[in-house]
């Protein structure tokens, strides 16, 4: 009897010695932090994702859109929207509440972009490899992004939590708001390091990915736009003026190239032409954006496809756009007008339509953002580049920044540029500051037109609540941000509701 | 050996050491049986002369031995040797003399060879041997192991594997005492007889069944924790195609719901209620020592996503019921935790067949069946659609044109469900060998069922081989095997569930006016622009065209050995291990019928395996009126679980096209493969205590440690105890002759529950990917915030139990009071996003389960007609006590069928609270008018005909005379307030009947089906209840009217106590009437039992539910959403007659 149990004590020792290794989770086709961060392509991998929440749907891709653009004074809802209908609505009539399901879409994608950024920033440097150029570029773009990211958070939300570690359990998980100012100030540093000349992005598209990452011009571009919205003009002018002297972008003559799914990305700096910084979706669903989607009319496949009819998706007519801003194009902006407006479309497929009953107005649809040049679309799909800062609005950044330092004197260049390839024939001249601060407001509305910059703009030059409280009566103080989502603050007992959203 | 001992204590006493040293034991035995034949030629032809004088019996011997070759054996304490004689002999033999001697005296003596005599009391040496049989009063069959002892003596024995015994009986006038476990005793005089057969009859009060328990086995009057006990007579009446299935109303505080009614499809057990909110409540399934992974919710949706929205076999139908001997359900805590973290929602132990020694036994039942859809709905018909669809779009807000003219429609008229039904064919083969010897036990089985479902396209076919086989290879050594092999193959038809084409909802609303497909084979798709029908996919298209199936190969089993060095210690290694591969298929040919533009397939396998090692070591000893049982062990075991899924289209239109994706095929990005691994390794151990039998202990712990959890919590320590008092063995009862068993029992303990998932504890990386110049690039980041902290649901148990029986055990009676409360829930804790993720699993919440279990058996008539009755009702209050600190509610959107969350889960309710709008009937022209707006008070957006809802409050608490999501109340909940059964076995002659009876009641059922049909849109097909709609003509009717357009808010699809539904029910579930031949008749045909029966199964339901059954949960096995139905697939009828031999 003693020697089984002296065998099975061995044992029983022996099973407990192995224990702890034996109960290791077994991590054979998992990917963790202390695996994944390997090589130069694992740091392009890590990259990648932090684009991936930003243009998904819920972000970027279509919430983005809608929320932004219903908001400002450019779009109404639709007619007949027959999808997205409540959100059409409640955007548009700023009847929405803080549980309204677009925003927290919108709030979570920044915010997994500025985490999936940290990462990048805390594990890419320890990658020890050759293409230290990689590297250098990818940390770079991330610190770019996180900037970008609270950027857009910042001018939505206002003070909002502010992120530059990627969470480690629940540590910081329950920070509250964060000032204004030290936001900005992350921004700013976080851009100025993308654009450092000696450890920042390069001046030259990344062959990598040929092109569409942004480049040294991209983060001195989005520092005119943060110091314009901060209303420091100098440096506003000053960041600008370097991406215009820096001689890497040009305006294309066809303005309907800006945003074409087929236009592809260069690395071949001359053909970068007015991609400062674009975002790039795929026709396939899942990639797609949905803003041609929306703001198209339901009841066609509008001239989306060259030699191709039946084929892809028609709009949904989630929005058109104002009375007011089609007003403000000029009668000979023959170039821009004739294709964001067009005044008819070919409906290829009359026999679709809902119910076969809705006749609609063809002038009200931007029609920027079209299927056309994709071919074996997928149900759903809707590719087409969607930039964030093209040439143009460098140009017209500079000429408002100039203008508002310095007078228009220096200023008429830049705007006339955008003018000229609008196809408006008369150059501007002869303004003073106000009717050239005057010029330059009225002509980013018409350039930027369905690009979701009008609510930025009328709330930085104090605009809003003039404009917006002669359409909605009853809009209260506080409104011109977005509520916290309510998510949140049930989550986050640190964070107090917006003013004007309690 | 026992025998031996207590004969020559009995002979010798306690001075027999002394001659001992000089005779073996074994020479001794052989003296004393060879005696009467050598009767010693020596002792008879010696003579001898002897002369004495009042000298004591001692003295005259110890003379004797002096003068003559003879010596004497005896024992002072036994013999009384110290009388004082006189006597005078002359040449006479030692016979004559020690006749003389011991005249008169209790003693007597026998002359053995080498001139030995014995002297000992009369009654020991007047042995007599009595040989004899002991058999089965019923079915004649032999008794092993049955006890056969002398009244009032420990003398005894035991029969062999023929019934055999042979005892040495030292009185003439012996009663012999003959007993079993499971038979009443019987008592024989022996009365000279030397060859004596016994016949017994079983025993209806079962007071000495063996209960098995966790790692052990334990007599039923021993055990002092709560277990549900279910044999092997009362499987034999349920005829059911799933082990889980036997478990409906035959152990209380068990409730079973049908998941899917389809062949082989699933169902949802929960012993004692609803612990977990998030992780698993399914019992633990041990077979034969070896835990089952039952848990495919949380297994396939993580492997397989692609296979998440399909309906998921149930894995316990592959294996087969007919090779179960017995289930034990162990409820209370003193049973589980033996279980540790995996104890928490119960353990179902499953013991299959084993062999018995004796003759070989081959048994084999044939039964076949046919069923029939048991209820349908009643749908309007093609006319009474057409006028319908035309009211609801005249009814449209504008208006729309009417489509249908009633003077010339369509020439169809088809009620779809009709398409979609069949009568059901289940036959069921099986086989058995058992038999065995001394050393040698084994059952081999095989098994063949195969069931066509009532739906078309859904079947179930298995095939089972099992071999246990148990040898005893020497003394000390034993080892055996279970293992078991099986198929199965289910077509699947997609039912139950709110993804994809559910066939059901399909067939109710697919037009009456609509032929099903065209002269060419086109399928109709159901699409009327004209009359605003949508397009449906055609019943018809997804029966005869489309196809699921799921096959699996299953192989389950262990070997083991049990080594006992020493009679009280056993010590048992075990290996087991369960291995499945399955393959899924699905295929959607392009038809008229398809919504989609291509034909396409998923096609998947899942592949798993299991094994576990486990050492056992168990010391039983008693000391005086102690007994002391000591259990200590360990197991390892490991999952791991693989599987990969490939969904593509282009393909051909050839169902088997799934077989055979080629170049031409597109394989979108929708392809999957994983690999999740887990592990556990345990300590545990029990003690048993039981004094005189009256006070019971058991104490037991368990220290689990699990992979699946943070690394800083990876173990656990889950203790329990209990206490019994078996009162009816106190003195002071014997006054109370009519009590025989009376038990108290109490027990706490505490037990976990791991279902969480693989990975959970750890940030683990997922595809996140970008889009560089038009085509999709890898981007890899965090996908799971690391919780380091994640552990086990823990459940603390308490338990208090009364176990009476009276007259004899004829009724017995056993009730349990319990408490469950777990905490540590599992929860995906919402949190801030701007952390960049929204939720973590987390341990946070309380829910509580606490109820009440009666269970009442009654031999009503014992006589030669025979009717037990046995009853049983169980209550269970379920509330959530805590979520997660800050919360107190969560609405659940999980169900997305109405577009609308249809649940909530609030502190203080129970888990499955329905959650919507209360109605007021609707509105009709006579409703008051608000002379301010010149509409309705609190609707100001709805019509005449429009449902009326109930205004319950605002937002400062107080009605607001406004409908919105602030009047949303608590409708009713998914939980019963008891379930009950009750059945009754009759038997007469050859005949016996059963009658099974169950039910539910006091739960309510969110009949999403009822839901869908009567939104009264006017666009699909609907319950005739559309006839009582509203319209300008008839406001009384209390229906809404149909509108198929502009409806304003608060419309159609709105979670009201419109779709909340009583699901009590009454169920006569089984009748099974069998009869067997008298063996008289079939022993002529070596037959030793013939019995045919019928059986007829879901007879008949009383019930208020509206749908086609009561018993269903279409959520199976996810308990937040519990309780709800879509689409479920119909239960049936189902007849069966069946033939069962054994020779």
């Amino acid at each position: 009897m003693k020697k089984f149990l002296l065998i099975y004590l061995a044992m029983a020792g022996l099973i407990l010695s192995s224990c702890e290794k034996f109960l290791e989770e077994d991590q054979t086709g998992q990917i963790t932090s202390e695996t994944f961060y390997s090589t130069s392509k694992d740091a392009v991998q890590a990259l990648n994702a932090v684009y991936n929440p930003i243009i998904s749907l819920g972000c970027f891709g279509l919430n983005y859109c809608v929320v932004n653009e219903l908001r400002s004074d450019d779009f109404v809802k639709g007619a007949k929207p027959w999808t997205n209908a409540t959100q059409a609505d409640v955007y548009d009539k700023y009847t929405f509440t803080a549980s309204e399901g677009f925003i927290s879409g919108i709030w979570n994608g920044y915010y997994q972009a500025i985490k999936n950024a940290n990462l990048v920033i805390e594990n890419v440097g320890n990658i020890v490899t050759p293409d230290t150029s990689v590297i250098r570029n990818v940390i770079a773009e991330a610190y770019f992004f996180r900037a970008y990211s609270h950027f857009e958070l910042v001018r939505m939300f206002g003070s909002v939590p502010l992120k530059d570690k990627s969470p480690s359990g629940l540590t910081g998980a329950y920070s509250g708001r964060a000032s204004v100012d030290d936001i900005y100030a992350l921004i700013i540093s976080d851009l100025e390091y993308a654009c450092d000349p000696k450890k920042g992005l390069y001046a030259k598209p990344w062959v990598e990915a040929a092109g569409q990452h942004p480049t040294q011009y991209a983060a001195y571009a989005l520092l005119a736009n943060v110091y314009l919205t901060l209303q420091n003009w100098t440096k506003a002018a000053e960041y600008a003026k370097k991406v215009i002297d820096g001689g890497k972008f040009a305006l294309w003559a066809n303005y309907k190239d800006i945003f074409l799914y087929s236009k592809k990305f260069s690395a071949n700096t001359a053909e970068l032409g007015e991609n400062v910084f674009v975002f790039n979706f795929h026709q396939d669903a899942g990639f797609s954006s949905r803003w041609g989607w929306i703001m198209q009319p339901p009841d066609a496949y509008v001239n989306c496809f060259v030699g191709s009819t039946k084929n892809g998706r028609p709009g949904a007519n989630v929005m058109e756009v104002s009375q007011a801003a089609i007003n403000d194009f000029e009668a000979d902006d023959s170039n821009r007008k004739n294709y964001v407006l067009p005044s008819s479309y070919t409906d290829d497929d009359k026999t679709r339509g809902v119910n076969g009953l809705i006749t609609l107005d063809p002038t009200k649809y931007c029609m920027k953002y079209t299927n056309e040049g994709q071919t074996n679309v997928l149900w759903g799909g809707w590719g087409s580049n969607i930039p964030v800062i093209r040439y143009s609005e460098v140009l017209l950044i500079y000429a408002e920044a100039e203008n508002e330092a310095n007078g228009p004197a220096n200023a008429y260049a830049a705007i006339n540029q955008v003018r000229g390839r609008a196809g408006i024939v008369a150059p501007l001249s002869g303004l003073n500051k106000e009717t050239f601060r005057t010029a330059v407001r009225k002509e980013r509305r018409t350039e930027f037109l369905g690009e979701a910059k009008r609510i930025f703009d009328l709330i930085r030059w104090g605009e809003f609540y003039n404009t917006m409280q002669s359409i909605i009566p009853n809009l209260k103080q506080g409104q011109h941000l977005l509520p916290i989502p309510q998510g949140e603050l049930d989550a986050n007992p640190s964070l107090k509701q917006n003013e004007g959203w309690n | 050996m026992k025998k031996l001992r207590i004969l020559i204590t009995q002979v010798f006493g306690y001075g027999y050491k002394k001659y001992l040293l000089i005779m073996k034991l074994t020479t001794l035995l052989c003296f004393l049986t060879l005696l009467p034949i050598s009767a010693s030629i020596f002792s008879q032809s010696t003579s001898l002369s002897l002369k004495v004088n009042n000298k004591t019996i001692k003295e005259v011997l110890e003379q004797i031995e002096q003068e003559s070759k003879f010596h004497f054996l005896y024992n002072d304490n036994y013999v009384d040797l110290d009388k004082k004689v006189d006597l005078e002999v002359n040449k006479m033999n030692i016979h004559d003399i020690l006749d003389q001697l011991l005249k008169g005296s209790s003693s007597s003596y026998k002359v053995l060879d080498n001139n030995l005599v014995v002297i000992a009391p009369v009654e020991i040496m007047q042995q007599q041997k009595v040989t004899g049989k002991v058999l089965d009063a019923t079915s004649g069959e032999p008794i092993i192991g049955a006890n056969v002892i002398i009244q009032g003596t420990t003398i005894g024995t035991t029969t062999d594997i023929d019934g055999k015994f042979s005892l040495d009986v030292t009185n003439a006038n012996a009663v012999l005492v003959i007993s079993s476990v499971g038979y009443m005793s019987e008592t024989v005089n022996v009365n000279g007889q030397s060859m004596i057969n016994v016949k017994l009859a079983i025993d209806i009060t079962k007071l000495e069944e063996v209960v098995v328990i966790g790692y052990g086995s334990v007599r039923k009057s021993d055990l002092t924790g709560s277990v549900g006990s279910i044999k092997e007579t009362e499987l034999k009446n349920a005829k059911v195609n799933s082990i889980d299935q036997i478990l409906q109303g035959r152990a209380a505080g068990v409730q079973v719901t049908q998941a899917s009614n389809a062949p082989g499809g699933g169902i949802s057990v929960r012993i004692r209620g609803n612990n977990s909110i998030q992780g698993g409540n399914d019992p633990l399934y041990v077979i034969d020592g070896l835990p089952i992974y039952n848990n495919e919710s949380v297994n396939s949706s993580a492997m397989n996503p692609l296979f998440s929205n399909l309906q998921q076999p149930n894995i316990l139908s592959t294996i087969n019921p007919n090779d179960i001997q017995s289930i034990e359900v162990l409820k209370d805590a003193s049973a589980t935790a033996i279980y540790g973290a995996r104890g928490s929602n119960g353990v179902v132990l499953i013991t299959t067949k084993k062999g018995e020694s004796g003759k070989v036994k081959v048994q084999v039942d044939a039964s076949n069946g046919v069923g029939n859809v048991a209820k349908t709905y009643d749908l309007l018909n093609a006319r009474q659609f057409a006028e319908y669809n035309n009211n609801a779009r005249a009814n449209s807000s504008p208006a729309l044109p009417t489509y249908f003219d009633l003077n010339n429609l369509p020439p169809y008229d088809i009620d779809y469900q009709k398409e979609i039904f069949q009568t059901s064919k289940i036959q069921d083969y099986q086989l058995s060998l058992t038999g065995g010897d001394q050393t040698l036990l084994y059952a081999i089985t095989a098994g063949y069922h195969n069931e066509s479902g009532i739906v078309k396209s859904s079947g179930f076919e298995r095939y089972s081989l099992r071999a246990n086989l148990e040898k005893k290879a020497n003394k000390w050594l034993k080892v055996g095997n279970n293992l078991a092999i099986s198929r199965s193959e289910s077509e699947i038809a997609n039912t139950d569930n709110q993804y994809g084409y559910n066939l059901i909802m399909s067939s109710l609303q697919y037009v009456p006016l609509q032929q099903k497909m065209d002269q060419y084979g086109v399928y109709s798709s159901g699409q009327i622009t004209g009359a605003g029908i949508p397009l449906i996919v055609n019943p018809g298209y997804i029966t005869d065209l489309t196809k699921m199936s799921y096959t699996s190969n299953k192989i389950i089993g262990n070997i083991y050995a049990e080594v006992t060095p020493v009679k009280e210690l056993t010590w048992r290694i075990a290996f087991g291990s369960d291995i499945q591969e399955s393959r899924n298929r699905n295929f959607q040919p392009l038809n008229g019928g398809n919504a989609s533009n291509a034909a396409q397939s998923i096609v998947g396998t899942i592949s798993n395996f299991y094994w576990n090692l486990e050492n056992l070591l168990t010391y039983n000893k008693s000391f005086g009126k102690s007994n002391v049982t000591t259990m200590v062990g360990a197991t390892q075991e490991q999952y791991v679980s693989e599987a990969s899924s490939l969904y593509g289209e282009n393909l051909s239109n050839k169902t088997d096209v799934y077989n055979n994706f080629n170049g031409n095929t597109r394989v979108t990005n929708n392809m999957y493969s994983s690999y999740l691994p887990w592990q556990m390794a345990s300590f545990f151990g029990r003690l048993n205590y039981s004094y005189d039998g009256k006070y019971l202990f058991t104490a037991s712990l368990r220290r689990d440690g699990s992979s699946r959890f943070g690394k800083d919590m990876r173990w656990g320590t889950f203790p329990s105890v209990a206490l019994a008092w078996t009162i009816n063995k106190e003195n002071f009862m014997q006054s109370f002759p009519v009590i025989s068993t009376l038990k108290l029992r109490g027990s706490y303990g505490e037990t976990g529950s791991t279902e969480i998932g693989t990975y959970n504890s750890l940030s683990t990386y997922g595809g996140s990917n970008a889009v560089w110049n038009n085509l999709v690039a890898p981007g890899y980041a965090t996908n799971r915030i690391p919780n380091p902290y994640l552990q086990w649901e823990s459940t603390k148990q308490s338990n208090i139990g009364l176990d009476l029986a009276v007259l004899d055990g004829r009724i017995a009676a056993t009730i349990d009071l319990y408490k469950k409360r777990t905490e540590s829930l599992l929860y995906n804790l919402p949190i801030p996003a701007s952390t960049g993720f929204t939720t973590m699993l987390s341990n946070v919440g309380n829910v509580e389960n606490k109820g009440i279990e009666m269970g009442l058996s009654t031999f009503n008539l014992t006589g030669e007609f025979k009717w037990n009755t046995s009853f049983m009702v169980s209550f269970n209050r379920n509330e959530v006590i805590k979520l997660d600190g800050q919360k107190k509610e969560a609405v659940l959107g999980n169900v997305q069928i109405i577009g609308q969350p249809i649940q909530i889960l609030r502190v203080g309710e129970p888990i499955g609270s329905f959650y919507g709008y209360k109605t007021d009937g609707v509105y009709t022209t006579k409703d008051p008018i608000n002379p301010a707006t010149n509409k309705f008070y609190n609707q100001p957006n709805s019509l005449p005909g429009d449902i009326k809802y109930q205004d319950i409050t605002g937002a400062n608490g107080v009605r607001d005379s406004v409908i919105n999501s602030l009047d949303r109340v608590i409708l009713g909940n998914a939980n019963p307030d008891y379930v009950f059964s009750f059945s009754n076995s009759f038997s007469y002659k050859g005949f016996d009947l059963n009658v099974f009876i169950q039910g539910v009641q006091g739960n309510e059922i969110m009949n999403l089906t009822r839901a869908t049909l009567e939104n009264f849109s006017g666009t699909t097909n609907t319950t005739t209840r559309a006839l009582d709609r509203w319209t300008t003509t008839n406001e009384t009717v209390g229906q809404r009217k149909a509108m198929q357009a502009g409806r304003a808010a608060y419309g159609n699809a709105t979670t009201s106590d419109l779709y909340v539904e009583d699901g009590s029910y009454i169920r006569l579930k089984t009748l099974t009437l069998a009869y067997n031949f008298p063996s008289s008749l079939v022993s002529k045909m070596r037959i030793s039992n013939l019995r045919i029966y019928c059986s007829a199964n879901n007879v008949y339901t009383w019930t208020n539910y509206s749908g086609y059954d009561p018993d269903i949960n279409s959520a199976g096995k996810a308990t937040l959403n519990t309780g709800y139905e879509y689409g479920a697939y119909p239960s049936a009828k189902v007849y069966t007659v069946g033939l069962n031999i054994t020779f």
